[in-house]
């Protein structure tokens, strides 16, 4: 018979998230590392409001680097029309695309900020208790 | 992963419960409609988000759902005589119409009135799509009628089975929106497999076997794209539905092909009701095909006849057959992708506790649906309404497609994701 309570506890991993314009990096979730280098972080997530705006060499460099290191790579892509527009746009989209492991795009940053704390993982309930 | 307190909200589906009380605000799958065939047939036991429940048809053919338990002494109506348009309890002859209006009260006294106090517990139904449904939630706030496209054809076009599926219904959703399983569970399985054959789908598939996944909001609940290079300029897609509180509609191979949907609907918490069904908008169903399914193959599953569990089970270890996991016929050793599906789901208990689970990048599909069933859960007692309720959120395909690199799919595929009656889906 299995037990369902021994003594598990889910890793926790470092969660490295990398704004790509400015309003990502107002809109950084809670509770991030200060301080987190790629080469520390098990997980890169990439932060974007505006693709027209991003810097594709940024995006490739960080990147190869967390590939490099064998990190898991997601972009998040925050637009309330849950698209993007423009041909800056679209070529930062081929660049993101290609670059990490898995995109999400979503209406708002509640839900990024969530994905972000599902991936981090760890011990739920005493980071909820220390809130 | 979750907390505790997450999962407890997600999994618990009885009366009162915070996800009971939103699945109820949804049209609910609730038995075949040839469990009962014909006028004043023998009613039938159902159980739904943990109540227990009594399916007749009566005299008149209309559908009745009343609580199995009578008003009167709490026996079984399922030992009930269906007759003259009324279920009647055999312990003191109580009767009670579709509406679960008592109209018969025959040990007491005849010039009595009592039985007109008496309301039976009782939910409208309505069939289609070869389904019985039910909604058991606020009379006033009663969603128009499903229109998914399966339940809308000709019976002719579509197939539809159940299976008991011994897990929570979410564990067994979230089995239907993981799209990363497929290249593991299902490996061996895809040549095999009539509804994949001899379509460039399979090609582009054996081709890129690292599918990357990008996962979006839709106005029902999510898209879920599976991307795989095709050359320089273009990434082939497939891209799965996601209806809430529990639809999947599965990407197409080839147009020649029927589609594949499921649904997951709560028997109690640690139980649920699995649904698949093949559909073709534009086509009766062939025999051939017809044949494959009714034998459980493809997304159906070979049950034990004359009930809905499956065959494979873990009483005799879903018949596990090592030598075919060796010789590369199955991945896991187990026949039939629906058994492959439930026996890993099943071995996770019926409820799994989703503290020590460890999700990846892959896992996006699954911690977005979670995300947005709280969310709804949320806001169930303000009567808003709530994504997958309106018939225009059932109206949409799955789709496989070629799109340009910089295309985002759930714009390139927009008119490919959406239901035309009576013309061909879109699919590679």
């Amino acid at each position: 018979m299995v037990s369902w309570a021994w003594p598990r506890k889910s890793y926790e991993a470092r969660v490295l998230v990398v704004p790509l314009d400015e309003a990502s990096r107002a809109a950084l979730p809670d509770g991030l590392e200060d301080g987190l280098t790629v080469e520390q972080a098990d997980m890169v997530v990439l932060l974007a409001h505006d693709l027209a705006v991003v810097d594709d060499s940024a995006v490739i460099e960080v990147c190869d680097a967390a590939r490099a290191d064998g990190r898991l790579i997601a972009a998040v892509i925050v637009d309330a029309e849950l698209s993007w527009h423009g041909e800056a746009a679209r070529r930062s989209a081929v660049v993101i695309r290609e670059a990490v492991d898995s995109v999400v795009v979503l209406r708002d940053i509640k839900l990024a900020n969530a994905f972000v704390d599902v991936l981090r993982g760890g011990d739920r309930e005493a980071a909820e208790a220390a809130r | 992963m979750l907390t505790r307190e997450q999962n407890e909200r997600l999994v618990r589906t009885g009366p009162g419960t915070e996800m009971g009380e939103l699945l109820r605000r949804y049209w609910i799958p609730a038995l075949l409609a040839d469990e009962i065939p014909e006028p004043d047939c023998p009613p039938v036991r159902v159980q739904l988000l943990g109540q227990r429940l009594i399916a007749f048809r009566d005299t008149l053919g209309r559908i009745g759902l009343l609580d199995e338990m009578c008003s009167h002494r709490t026996a079984s109506l399922f030992f009930g005589r269906n007759e003259q348009c009324g279920l009647r309890c055999a312990y003191h002859g109580w009767k009670y119409d579709v509406e679960g209006n008592c109209v018969d009260m025959p040990s007491e006294p005849a010039e009595s009135k009592f039985k007109e106090k008496v309301k039976h517990p009782a939910y409208p139904c309505v069939e289609r799509g070869g389904v019985i449904w039910t909604y058991m939630g606020p009379p006033e706030l009663k969603p128009q009628l499903p229109e998914l496209e399966w339940a809308m054809l000709d019976a002719s076009q579509c197939f539809v089975s159940k299976r008991l599926q011994e897990t929570n219904f979410l564990q067994a959703m979230e089995g239907g929106i993981d799209s990363s399983h497929v290249s593991f569970a299902h490996r061996f399985n895809m040549d095999d497999d009539p509804m994949h054959a001899g379509t460039e789908g399979l090609v582009y598939l054996k081709n890129d076997t690292r599918p990357k996944f990008e996962v979006t909001e839709s106005d029902g609940g999510l898209l879920i794209g599976a991307r795989r290079t095709v050359d320089e300029e273009n990434y082939y897609w497939r891209v799965t539905q996601w209806i809430m509180p529990w639809y999947t509609i599965i990407p197409p191979f080839g147009t020649h092909n029927p589609l594949g949907a499921h649904a997951w609907v709560p028997i109690d918490d640690e139980r649920c009701w699995a649904w698949s069904i093949n559909y073709h908008p534009t086509r009766d169903l062939h025999d051939v095909e017809l044949e494959s399914m009714k034998r459980g193959e493809g997304i159906h599953s070979k049950n034990i006849p004359g009930t809905y569990r499956p065959l494979a089970n873990a009483g005799n270890d879903y018949l596990i057959d090592r030598q075919a996991q060796r010789d590369k016929r199955t991945f896991s050793g187990v026949d039939g992708i629906a058994a492959q599906d439930f026996s890993l789901q099943e071995s996770m208990g019926p409820i799994v506790d989703r503290t020590k689970e460890r999700l990846g990048t892959s896992d996006a599909a699954i911690i977005l649906a979670r995300r947005r069933l709280l969310a709804a859960a949320e806001t169930v007692e303000s009567g808003e309404p709530l994504p997958g309720a309106n018939p225009e959120h059932h109206r949409v395909r799955s789709a496989s497609v070629i799109l340009p690199k910089a295309t985002p799919f759930q714009e390139g595929a927009r008119e490919a994701l959406k239901v035309k009656p009576g013309e061909e889906f879109v699919s590679i």
